[in-house]
């Protein structure tokens, strides 16, 4: 009765596989990446290319000026207003209110999905891609950058 | 004398050792019994298995010094395409330094080999630049990537946290 008692009542040796463990994890956290990168697309047209003659969408022109502030100007719209002005403030782009008048634009204009962006002389790119990531932000999905 | 004493140490020492064997054993016993290694295996289970699925494979882009990439919270995984580096007020394709007059033939020789290496892909390339940087220093490659026939330019950015 005792043998088979010894039998049963055996001990697992778990200090390989917390070893083992240990090594895995430590490889893994070496190994890990911690800041991601990844890119914003946009989809730049080229030369031969002719929109003359065709039903353009209705789209939206983003100029981001020299003094951070931005002119949107509507193409392609049935609305009376086409132009609008966000100012920036202290010097530095309005950030939440670019954000949320792309989120009610967009919602105003549903057929709304295409977009420009022109960015000004002494423009930095990191505005500009911020601005990109705006336009996207607000579900704004074909998102070009202006070379001129 | 010496029988005496021996017939009488001998018992003691033994008895002593007995005890002494059996306080060694409760202590062990307390000791195996407060280190439970179920909840250490299972925390480490745990971390490792997060750590596999967070560390899925992707594409990586090698970045180089002095270069603060934008963020940005709505972008794409890499895809492997070619890289293009403005640092120091330079172009650089693989490390070589491309200037201005070199970059419409330099970029349609890349578009040319990604069409020959993906035939129904449309060739795509991606800028890494300073987010500081002024954004019409870059518009030189934007032009060349169009004269190349490169519709997709990407941009190498940050998640913003």
């Amino acid at each position: 009765m005792s043998s088979f008692k010894k039998e049963i009542e055996f001990e697992l040796n778990l200090i390989p596989f917390i070893d083992m463990l240990s090594a895995c994890l430590s490889f893994l956290l070496l190994t890990a990446v911690w800041s991601y990168i990844g890119s914003i697309d946009t989809h730049q047209a080229v030369g031969a290319e002719s929109t003359s003659g065709a039903n353009n969408p209705p789209s939206v022109v983003v100029q981001v000026e020299n003094d951070k502030s931005f002119q949107l100007d509507l193409k392609d719209v049935k609305t009376k207003q086409r132009q609008f002005k966000i100012q920036a403030v202290n010097g530095e782009p309005n950030w939440d209110k670019i954000d949320s008048f792309l989120v009610s634009l967009r919602k105003s204009i549903p057929d709304l999905n295409t977009s420009v962006v022109i960015a000004k002389p002494g423009v930095s790119y990191g505005v500009t891609m911020k601005t990109v990531d705006s336009l996207r932000k607000a579900e704004i999905k074909n998102v070009g950058i202006s070379p001129i | 004398m010496r029988t005496i004493l021996s017939t009488h140490s001998i018992p003691q020492v033994t008895t002593r050792g007995l005890l002494l064997r059996k306080n060694q054993s409760k202590l062990r016993k307390s000791i195996q019994s407060t280190i439970t290694l179920t909840s250490l295996i299972d925390a480490f289970v745990i971390i490792v298995l997060y750590l596999v699925v967070c560390n899925s494979p992707s594409e990586t882009m090698d970045l180089e010094d002095q270069i603060t990439l934008p963020q940005a919270k709505v972008f794409n995984q890499l895809d492997g395409s070619p890289v293009i580096t403005f640092k120091n007020n330079q172009f650089m394709i693989d490390g070589q330094i491309i200037s201005e007059a070199q970059l419409n033939s330099r970029l349609a020789q890349v578009a040319g080999n990604l069409k020959l290496k993906v035939e129904n892909k449309e060739p795509s390339i991606i800028l890494q630049a300073d987010e500081n940087v002024d954004f019409h220093k870059l518009q030189p490659f934007l032009t060349a990537s169009a004269h190349a026939g490169i519709k997709n330019v990407k941009f190498a950015v940050y998640q913003q946290e």
